[in-house]
C-alpha cells in the first residue's frame, strides 16, 4: 500500500522516461533517470504526503536509490 | 518593447515597458519580478525576462532584479548585511515606482525570491500584492531543499583533492549547485515563515501557485484570508519546467496566463517618465560596471562591460577580456564566475566585456527553449562573437583576451582563429570546430548520455530532439569514421580539423590555455583529435582540474578558475601594458 502511495509520487515528481509502473520495487532509479534536482522533488512530495521529515543523514542518494529504500527511510520515519 | 537595464541601490535592475509608453502611458499596476536565488536563477533568467516581456505588452511597467551578492549586482555572497542589502534593494525600487506615480505595486517571488519579498515586507516595504511561485513555506524547508539537492549533486564531483579543504566555507553556510548562501543570509532566511504575511500592512492579495503536485496549503492560504488578504490560487505549476538547465528552461503558458490575469492591465494613465536606474555601477575597490549594447540586423546584442577604477580619468593600458557565454548560461559565467573574475581583472587594470549572444541572457532572440545542441554552436553565435570583439577594438582595444567554457570554448577558439587574440583561456571544451563529426558526436551523446539523464530522453520523445536528425547524424558519424580509417590505412590521413583550427590560432600567435576538470569528456575529445591527426602535434597546453565538474560547480574550486584567468594576465601586467599598434 505505501510503496504504490511512494510509486505514484516517484511517477509524479519523479519526470522518468519510463512508465514507473514498471519498475521493481528495487530497479534503480538514478539508471532509470531520475537527477538530483527531480530528486529533491520527490523528497519533498514524500514529506508532504507522509507528514514526515527526511533528517539530514537520510539527504543522500542511497535513500532515493529505489522505491524500496525510499519505502524503508519512509518507514522508519514513521516509527 | 523598450528595455532598459541600470543599477539602484548595488542592484541590477531590468526594466521592460511597451514600445508606446511615451505616448499611450502605462497601466497603474507595476510589477517587480522578484527570481530564485543561485542555480535556480542561472536556470529561470531567460524565462522571467519573456514572462516580464508579456506583461509589458499588456501595459504593465515591469523590473526585474538581480539580488544583490548575485547576478551583475554588486556584493559577494559572504558579505556581512547581504540580506539587508537584498531587502534594500526590493525597498528602493518599490519606492521609485511609487514615486514615479504607480498607485499599485506588485512583488512577482519566485522561490526564493517570494521568501525575501516576505522579508522585505516583513521589514516594512509597501507592497500591495504579491505573487508566490512555487515559493517553500518556510525559509527553512528552502534551505534543507540546497541541502539535499548539493548532496544529490555531489556524485558529479569527483574527489576533492587535499586542498579544497583550506577552501572551506564558514560555518552556518549552505552550499547548492555552484552557488552559497552565507551564513547571515541563511540565518535570516531560516526565520522567514509565510504566515507572517497574514500581519502584513498594506498588503492586500497574494496569488498562490504551488509548485506542480505539491500538497495543498489550505491552512496556510485560510490563515491568509482569515487575516483580510484576498487569496487567489493557480494550480499552473511550471516550477519544473522553469528550473531545467539554463538552455532549455521555460516559461509555462499557464503561469504567465494565469499571473496576468490576476493583476489585471487596467487603463493606462501613469505617464512614463524614463527608467529607475542610474546608468553605472561603482564597485567597492574602484571598478566601474555598466551596460553594453551592440544593435545590429538581428536585433540587440547586450553585456556588461567592467572598467578598472581608472577608466575615463587615468592611464588606459587597452587590455581588454572578452567573456563568452557557457551554453545557455548567461553572461555572468557559470556559478557567476565571469562576474567575479570581470571585477578582479578591473582591479588589476584590465577591462572587460562580459557578452550574452543572441538567444541567451538579455540580449535578443528566441524566448522558446532549444531543441539541440546546435543553435550553441553556430555560425550566428560566432557571428555575434566577432561583432563584440570588433566593437571592443573599434572602441579601443589594443589586447583582446577571449575566455569561454563549454561552447564558449568553442567560441574563443572560433574568434581567435579569425581575430587577433592575445591569450585563449578556455575550460572544458567539448567541440572547437562544428562540423558533421562534431554534430554526430553530439547529437549521439544524447544516447549515451541518456541512463543519466531523463531530460534527453524527454526531449527526444516529445520531438524536442530530431529523432531523424540523430539518425542521420548518427550513420554520417559511421560512415566520417570509416573513411578517415581507411584514409589511415591507405597512408592518406586528412589532417583533423579540430587540430588545424587549434594549430591555425597558436600559430596566429594566441597563447591558448586549455583547461579541464579531470573526467570531464572535453580531455578525451582533445587527445582524441590529437591521436587521429597525422602531423603528431603534442597540442596546447592542457591543465587538469581535479574534483571538479564540467561546469566548476563545487565552490572551493571556484579560485581555481579564477585563477586560471587572472593568474596569466597578472604576469603579462608585471611586463608593462600592451604596446600600441604602429
Amino acid at each position: 500500500m505505501r510503496l504504490d502511495e511512494i510509486r505514484e509520487i516517484v511517477g509524479t515528481h519523479g519526470r522518468l522516461p519510463c512508465d514507473v509502473g514498471e519498475l521493481a520495487p528495487e530497479s534503480n532509479l538514478y539508471e532509470a533517470g531520475l537527477s538530483s534536482l527531480t530528486t529533491v522533488h520527490i523528497m519533498l512530495a514524500l514529506e508532504d504526503h507522509f507528514d514526515v521529515e527526511f533528517p539530514e543523514a537520510m539527504l543522500g542518494r542511497q535513500t532515493f536509490e529505489s522505491l524500496l529504500s525510499i519505502d524503508e527511510a519512509v518507514a522508519e520515519l514513521l516509527e | 518593447m523598450v528595455h532598459h537595464a541600470g543599477y539602484l541601490a548595488s542592484a541590477q535592475l531590468f526594466e521592460s515597458v511597451p514600445g508606446d509608453a511615451a505616448r499611450a502611458g502605462l497601466a497603474d499596476t507595476a510589477v517587480l519580478v522578484l527570481p530564485p536565488l543561485g542555480y535556480e536563477d542561472t536556470a529561470a533568467h531567460r524565462p522571467l525576462r519573456t514572462l516580464a516581456r508579456g506583461l509589458s505588452r499588456a501595459g504593465h511597467r515591469v523590473v526585474r532584479l538581480d539580488w544583490p551578492g548575485q547576478g551583475d549586482s554588486a556584493g559577494e555572497a559572504l558579505d556581512d548585511g547581504l540580506m539587508e542589502a537584498r531587502l534594500g534593494a526590493v525597498r528602493a525600487v518599490v519606492e521609485g515606482l511609487r514615486g514615479d506615480g504607480h498607485g499599485r505595486v506588485v512583488g512577482v517571488g519566485v522561490r526564493a525570491g517570494g521568501l525575501l519579498a516576505a522579508a522585505a515586507i516583513a521589514a516594512g516595504t509597501p507592497l500591495d500584492g504579491l505573487v508566490l511561485w512555487g515559493v517553500p513555506r518556510t525559509g527553512r524547508r528552502y534551505l534543507r531543499e540546497l541541502t539535499a539537492f548539493h548532496r544529490m549533486a555531489a556524485r558529479y564531483f569527483g574527489e576533492a583533492p587535499p586542498e579544497a579543504a583550506a577552501h572551506g566555507l564558514p560555518e552556518g553556510a549552505v552550499e547548492a549547485g555552484g552557488f552559497v548562501v552565507g551564513p547571515s543570509c541563511a540565518a535570516a532566511l531560516r526565520e522567514v515563515d509565510l504566515r507572517d504575511l497574514g500581519r502584513a500592512a498594506g498588503l492586500e492579495g497574494l496569488l498562490w501557485i504551488p509548485r506542480e503536485g505539491a500538497i495543498r496549503a489550505d491552512a496556510l492560504l485560510g490563515s491568509w484570508r482569515e487575516a483580510g488578504l484576498a487569496v487567489a490560487e493557480s494550480d499552473a505549476g511550471g516550477v519544473g519546467d522553469l528550473l531545467e538547465d539554463a538552455y532549455h528552461a521555460a516559461l509555462s503558458p499557464q503561469v504567465a496566463a494565469a499571473i496576468a490575469g490576476w493583476l489585471g492591465a487596467g487603463p493606462r494613465t501613469v505617464p512614463w517618465g524614463g527608467p529607475l536606474g542610474e546608468a553605472r555601477l561603482v564597485l567597492p575597490g574602484g571598478p566601474v560596471e555598466e551596460p553594453w549594447e551592440l544593435r545590429g540586423d538581428d536585433g540587440v546584442l547586450r553585456g556588461v562591460i567592467c572598467h578598472p577604477a581608472h577608466a575615463g580619468g587615468g592611464r588606459d593600458s587597452g587590455e581588454w577580456t572578452l567573456f563568452f557565454n557557457a551554453g545557455g548560461i548567461r553572461r555572468c559565467g557559470p556559478n557567476r564566475l565571469w562576474t567575479r573574475a570581470a571585477r578582479e581583472l578591473a582591479r588589476h587594470g584590465v577591462s572587460s566585456l562580459r557578452l550574452d549572444v543572441r538567444d541567451v541572457g538579455e540580449s535578443d532572440g528566441a524566448e522558446e527553449p532549444f531543441a539541440d545542441l546546435e543553435a550553441m554552436y553556430s555560425e550566428d553565435s560566432v557571428r555575434d562573437a566577432l561583432a563584440a570583439y570588433d566593437a571592443l577594438v573599434e572602441a579601443g582595444a589594443r589586447a583582446v583576451d577571449v575566455v569561454g567554457l563549454c561552447s564558449g570554448a568553442f567560441m574563443g577558439v572560433q574568434v581567435a582563429a579569425r581575430r587577433e587574440v592575445r591569450r585563449a583561456t578556455l575550460f572544458n571544451g567539448l567541440a572547437f570546430v562544428w562540423d558533421d563529426h562534431a554534430r554526430a558526436g553530439s547529437m549521439t551523446s544524447h544516447i549515451r548520455g541518456s541512463l543519466l539523464d531523463a531530460r534527453r530522453w524527454r526531449r527526444l520523445l516529445t520531438g524536442r530532439i530530431d529523432a531523424r536528425a540523430l539518425a542521420r547524424a548518427s550513420a554520417r558519424k559511421v560512415r566520417l569514421e570509416a573513411g578517415d580509417r581507411l584514409a589511415r590505412v591507405r597512408g592518406r590521413a586528412p589532417g583533423d580539423p579540430v587540430v588545424r583550427v587549434l594549430r591555425e590560432v597558436v600559430d596566429r600567435g594566441t597563447k591558448l590555455q586549455l583547461v579541464s576538470s579531470a573526467g570531464d569528456p572535453s580531455i578525451a575529445y582533445l587527445r582524441g583529435h590529437l591521436d587521429r591527426d597525422p602531423g603528431g602535434w603534442a597540442g596546447p597546453p592542457l591543465k587538469i582540474l581535479q574534483g571538479l565538474d564540467h561546469t566548476i560547480r563545487p565552490v572551493w574550486g571556484h579560485h581555481l578558475a579564477i585563477g586560471a584567468i587572472l593568474g596569466r594576465h597578472l604576469d603579462d601586467l608585471e611586463r608593462g601594458p600592451a604596446p600600441t599598434p604602429e
